[in-house]
């Protein structure tokens, strides 16, 4: 090299050179020369994790100052909503002007400010995380935040929320009909109190589910509880009807049938290479928090629902679909969590094996227990708390980042 | 069979079509054209940097296609230039503008490799001597950028 070549490159080769270079590397060029701090710089400032400076909190005032000289050039920022502080988390959109990729973690945030910064429309988010764990805190993604989203159709590719406020079947059919460019769909909720009480009026109808045709077509990643789903086995449990009668009422064939129109959208997810499908259940913690409250006619009414409700997610078993998503040849990982379900049987395993040759199929049992608990003491609510804690306290937390950069 | 390259200054090469189809830019045109004895006009790319080019292709003629991207992290390991191509690639930018231009990736990471690594381990200053750059700054500027990027982190 001979000359001040490097300025002469066009932008995506100068991002290749980088590609091997490391951090500090990056810090020598930006002080080389004015054009090399221009063309460096803004590849240093492209990430900013507000997360790892919680290690030097006091001296937060002089960070500050120094992002508002580099905000302009932040497109992806990481906050904790614990550790950053709020002055910072509510001036986010003033301070970091050009970011289109967010990733938030942590136990509080207030939804409006989820909601203001999803919703605002001068730049298309690119990327939305949010892992909200505890089911004590606050939602930070609800109804009216995945609306938001819709605005964003053009440019949205990952959108993953973990601890997302309850969201209606009619919620994610909306998203997933009107984002097309999704490579990530990741939607794995948790009920809160206020919505427990008022479930009766929030049910989803699953057939909203598919009203129309999903859009995602490019997804890759795909977690979802899909939600109320009628089986057969969960209508004769609830009437008490006896299961061993092979003829099948009008409404157990409507219930197979709408299993199987969902499965049919998903079967067209060809590009596909992880899929969850949880049911609606990490309320336990919730159990916990209304037992501390001793609100117990609110557990027990909680544990009948849990009782009756929870088997309602998509069935995974050839009657109700399975064999819809034979083109799902790309699939490496099948994480059912709770469900039961879930490809149990000889004749499904054997077709999966033909069916989807690289998967690795993945049960998580996070409900057992409570279950056990529920089903013999209703009359102590305060003694077996703490036997659920290995079970609830990492709900998961894969991350699977596709969209790296720098 | 041998194909002929034009350079942007109107000069002929006549190379093997072997080596000129480790341009993934020049094999699509042939195939795009069929049998033809029809010379191919580069016209992004100079007689000097085209010589380098060929040399290249012609030394690598019997490498193995390079397979997509494994996928582990192939992110800042830069110490695997071969010796060959580590002394071939003292030239300067030129050479990576014709690796993109006529699409010849193998080149193209070694041209890269090589800038990363004249950047590694060297002060601000070295960087200077090396790219032949004049120092714009002056020491308040200096110290200013220092301070910002102290908090620049490794995500």
């Amino acid at each position: 090299m001979e000359t001040a070549s490097l300025i002469d490159l066009p932008p995506e080769l100068v991002n290749m050179v980088v590609h091997y270079l490391m951090l500090q590397h990056v810090k020598i060029c930006v002080l080389v020369c004015h054009a090399w701090k221009a063309l460096f710089q803004p590849l240093l400032w492209r990430h900013v994790d507000l997360t790892l400076t919680r290690r030097v909190h006091r001296q937060w005032i002089g960070f500050s100052t120094i992002l508002r000289t580099v905000g302009p050039l932040v497109q992806s920022v990481r906050l904790d909503g614990n550790a950053t502080p709020r002055s910072v988390q509510q001036d986010l959109i003033r301070v970091f002007p050009h970011i289109s990729s967010f990733e938030y973690t942590g136990k509080t945030s207030s939804s409006s400010n989820v909601n203001e910064l999803i919703g605002r429309r001068n730049q298309g988010w690119r990327r939305l995380i949010f892992h909200c764990e505890r089911l004590s805190a606050e939602a930070t993604f609800e109804l009216s935040a995945a609306l938001e989203t819709l605005h964003h159709a053009e440019t949205l590719v990952v959108l993953r929320m973990e601890g997302a406020g309850f969201m209606r079947n009619s919620t994610i059919g909306h998203m997933l009909s009107g984002l097309p460019h999704l490579k990530e769909f990741y939607m794995l909720g948790v009920i809160r109190i206020n919505t427990f009480r008022n479930w009766e009026e929030q049910w989803s109808d699953p057939a909203d589910l598919v009203l129309s045709e999903w859009a995602c077509s490019n997804l890759e990643v795909f977690g979802c509880e899909i939600r109320g789903m009628p089986r057969r086995d969960t209508i004769r449990r609830d009437r008490d009807v006896s299961t061993s009668s092979d003829v099948m009422t009008e409404e157990e064939l409507e219930s197979i049938d709408i299993q199987r129109q969902v499965c049919a959208q998903l079967g067209k997810l060809i590009k596909l290479k992880e899929l969850t499908l949880r049911v609606l259940c990490p309320a336990y913690q919730e159990e916990r928090i209304l037992s501390r409250l001793g609100q117990i006619s609110t557990v027990r009414k909680w544990r009948r629902f849990l009782h009756h409700r929870f088997h309602d997610c998509l069935a995974m078993s050839l009657e109700y679909g399975l064999d819809l998503l034979g083109n799902l040849k790309e699939l490496r990982r099948v994480g059912l969590e709770d469900m039961d379900v879930d490809i149990g049987n000889p004749a499904e395993q054997a077709w999966v094996a033909e069916n989807w040759p690289l998967a690795t199929i993945v049960h998580s049992r996070h409900t057992e227990a409570v279950l056990e608990n529920n089903d013999d003491s209703d009359q102590d609510d305060e003694s077996d708390d703490d036997a659920n804690d290995d079970n609830v306290s990492h709900l998961h937390n894969d991350k699977c980042d596709l969209n790296d950069e720098f | 069979m041998t194909v002929i390259l034009v350079s942007s200054d109107n000069q002929d090469f006549k190379v093997d079509k072997e080596v000129a189809e480790r341009s993934i830019l020049i094999k699509n045109m042939l195939e795009d054209v069929g049998e033809s004895d029809s010379p191919i006009p580069l016209p992004n790319v100079t007689a000097a940097v085209l010589t380098k080019v060929i040399e290249y292709c012609e030394h690598h003629r019997n490498d193995p296609v390079q397979v997509p991207e494994e996928t582990d992290d192939p992110r800042k390991r830069s110490n695997d230039i071969e010796e060959w191509d580590m002394k071939f690639m003292q030239v300067d930018h030129e050479i990576i503008l014709a690796a993109n231009y006529l699409d010849i990736k193998p080149l193209l990471d070694v041209g890269c490799k090589t800038v990363a690594n004249i950047i590694k381990g060297k002060t601000p200053e070295e960087i200077r001597k090396a790219f032949n750059i004049v120092n714009d700054f002056t020491p308040e500027e200096e110290a200013q950028i220092k301070k910002e990027n102290e908090w620049a982190e490794d995500r």
